[in-house]
């Protein structure tokens, strides 16, 4: 059998076609053109490390209330000899409060992965003029912004929300036969929204950041910074407002007061997270408390949820509205 | 002017201002079909220009259409038909150049595979398809110019904005980057704009140029009809130097202009019959052998330096 001449081939016909052609394929809809951007910035950030790193560590934190869960209804069952015949063992912990507990100790998680993979979403792409690729094909400004924010927050939200939902899992799957969907027919749809509410305002902030810099670190320094100082600010002016509140209702002052002290102590990221997840759950933060003197405990209320909606929805606008300004395919001299 | 019916695109008493600063001031232009340059020293207006074109920047007042399309109304639709090669570097952090170049088509709204067939395709008429799974920000300059390029053209634009493309580049990667505009702008089916102060580049790829001086159109047309020249002025060249050829056709009434090695300018008056028996007449004279013989241009550079001292 003879051997085709290979060496001639090559010389002949080039391997790849050198010349131009123009494109008339089809088109896809606009309507969808940020879920370009948004999978863009999946893709690029499900190869982090850090990412998954922080993923692992809220799972196993679920785990760990999943399995407080259990063990401590066995004991309480034990002990109260589960009660009358046909009713359920009174639980130590509510379906709500075990969720929250779960849902607010990822909030310090959420934190982190928000500055792993949104701190240069928008940084940079300002530092690499890459606005300047984007704005010029036919996408909008909202489309981009919508796209890098989607993109964040699904990254945010999968690592708390799926969690979550395997929570809700174990729930329906071991207490069915207590009357868990009697109980908690809504208790989905509860942990969906408190679930989301940590990642929502995260996503906002840090793409808000973002937006305001060329720099990936000095986005998320700044994100950090305005996080961690909004929590202590809050948190010791609401412990101080507290403690006069405590002393005062001795002396007769209203619950009001405390409750206003309180709501205070909710002003941060985390503060607004965990005062409407409380809200959404029908947590009693008195359950919640552990340690702290007794008197002290007896006087905690939750927050007004109201002040924490609107201060959560302003974390929520205001940065993607000075995103929104700040995004721009040049940069327009004024003088 | 009429918008209506002129050129790729166009604009009609454009005025642009960054604050208090007028850059384009009751400005209209017609860019014609083909590839044309914009020619104009720093400052002149050029990106402006392309920019309020492509949308970027809002005219304070006047009108413009690129591809039919108007400019104030019509953004989207503009920038699915035309292709931006920025003069700054730009591209999109954490990608190699192929990944690159689909992205930019998907955001172009071709669908996933179509982009990234196209933008092997692209990749490999740009030169740089032994490079596409390479980190863009590990680039050279040349080649950052070029996937400027690529990501331009991924998307089968129908008119192409080139900002100062041979920035930076070096003679070797100039001149190829000045073949690909030349071969790209040609019998391709689409129109290019190529922004330049570089005379040489626009000399080399455009068909007809704009120049553009303050915020005003100073001077438009073919480039061939703008460097001919006017009266009887002819390029004469010689076999060897002769300076006798110099003093017979001052002797028959004409003039030599400008030198350069064995070719010799010379121009009679205006009106002049027959002109061509005089120069054959001098060279008999002076026994120069003439080599070749040619109507006389003019380099754009002259050209453009007229038109700004004006």
């Amino acid at each position: 059998m003879s051997q085709p001449n290979v060496q001639d081939a090559t010389v002949n016909s080039p391997i790849a076609d050198l010349t131009y052609r123009n494109y008339d394929g089809p088109l896809t809809s606009h309507t969808f053109r940020w879920w370009v951007v948004a999978l863009s910035v999946l893709r690029t950030n499900l190869k982090k490390p850090g990412f998954w790193i922080n993923g692992a560590l809220i799972v196993l934190i679920f785990l760990f209330q999943a399995l407080l869960f259990f063990f401590s209804n066995n004991v309480a069952a034990r002990i109260g000899g589960g009660g009358a015949a046909g009713d359920a063992p009174q639980k130590l912990f509510s379906y709500g409060t075990t969720a929250y507990q779960a849902i607010s100790a990822t909030s310090l998680l959420v934190t982190i992965a928000a500055l792993i993979v949104g701190s240069g979403s928008i940084a940079a792409d300002n530092r690499a003029n890459a606005l300047l690729v984007y704005l010029s094909k036919p996408i909008t400004k909202g489309d981009y912004l919508l796209g890098k924010w989607m993109g964040v927050f699904m990254l945010l939200a999968g690592m708390v929300v799926l969690p979550t939902i395997l929570l809700w899992v174990f729930y329906a799957t071991t207490y069915a036969d207590e009357g868990f969907f009697k109980q908690e027919p809504w208790l989905w749809a509860k942990l969906l929204g408190a679930s989301l509410i940590s990642p929502v305002i995260n996503t906002s902030l840090m793409i808000g950041f973002s937006a305001c810099t060329k720099n990936a670190r000095l986005a998320g320094s700044l994100f950090a910074a305005f996080t961690f100082i909004l929590l202590t600010v809050s948190n010791t002016a609401g412990f101080l407002m507290f403690r006069n509140a405590t002393l005062d209702q001795d002396l007769g002052a209203g619950k009001a007061v405390v409750r206003r002290a309180i709501t205070v102590q909710h002003i941060s990221v985390r503060g607004v997270a965990d005062g409407l997840s409380m809200e959404l759950l029908d947590v009693d933060p008195k359950k919640v408390m552990a340690g702290g003197p007794k008197k002290l405990r007896k006087r905690l209320q939750a927050p007004y949820p109201l002040p924490l909606v609107g201060i959560g929805l302003l974390m929520i606008i205001l940065p993607i509205g000075i995103a929104r300004a700040k995004i721009r395919a040049v940069e327009v001299v004024s003088g | 002017m009429s918008l209506d019916s002129h050129g790729v695109a166009s604009v009609e008493n454009l005025t642009v201002r960054y604050g208090t600063k007028t850059i384009l001031s009751d400005f209209s232009l017609v860019i014609p079909d083909g590839c044309t340059g914009l020619l104009g020293p720093n400052g002149a207006g050029k990106t402006t220009l392309l920019k309020t074109l492509l949308g970027f920047v809002s005219p304070a007042g006047g009108r413009g259409q690129v591809l039919g399309l108007d400019v104030a109304t019509q953004g989207m639709l503009i920038r699915q038909k035309i292709g931006l090669m920025p003069e700054q570097d730009c591209h999109i952090p954490g990608m190699n150049a192929v990944t690159f170049v689909a992205y930019a088509g998907e955001l172009a709204g071709m669908p996933a595979s179509q982009a990234m067939r196209r933008a092997h395709e692209v990749l490999e008429y740009c030169g740089l398809g032994e490079a596409r799974y390479r980190n863009v920000e590990t680039y050279s300059t040349g080649m950052k110019q070029r996937i400027k390029l690529a990501q331009a053209l991924v998307h089968g634009p129908k008119l192409l904005f080139l900002d100062e493309p041979t920035n930076g580049l070096d003679p070797e990667g100039r001149d190829q980057m000045l073949d690909l505009i030349r071969d790209v702008s040609h019998g391709k089916g689409l129109s290019v704009v190529v922004s330049s102060h570089l005379l040489p580049d626009i000399e080399r790829t455009c068909d007809s140029v704009l120049v553009l001086r303050r915020g005003e159109l100073i001077l438009s047309g073919p480039i061939d009809a703008l460097r001919s020249t006017t009266g009887c002025t002819v390029d004469v060249e010689l076999a060897e130097k002769s300076t006798a050829f110099g003093e017979s056709i001052t002797a028959l009434g004409g003039t030599i202009g400008e030198i350069k090695g064995n070719r010799v300018r010379v121009a009679f008056a205006d009106g002049t019959k027959g002109f061509g028996t005089l120069v054959f007449r001098a060279a008999k004279l002076s026994g120069a052998q003439v080599r070749g013989f040619a109507p006389a241009q003019r380099s754009l550079e002259d050209v453009f330096m007229e038109a700004i001292d004006q």
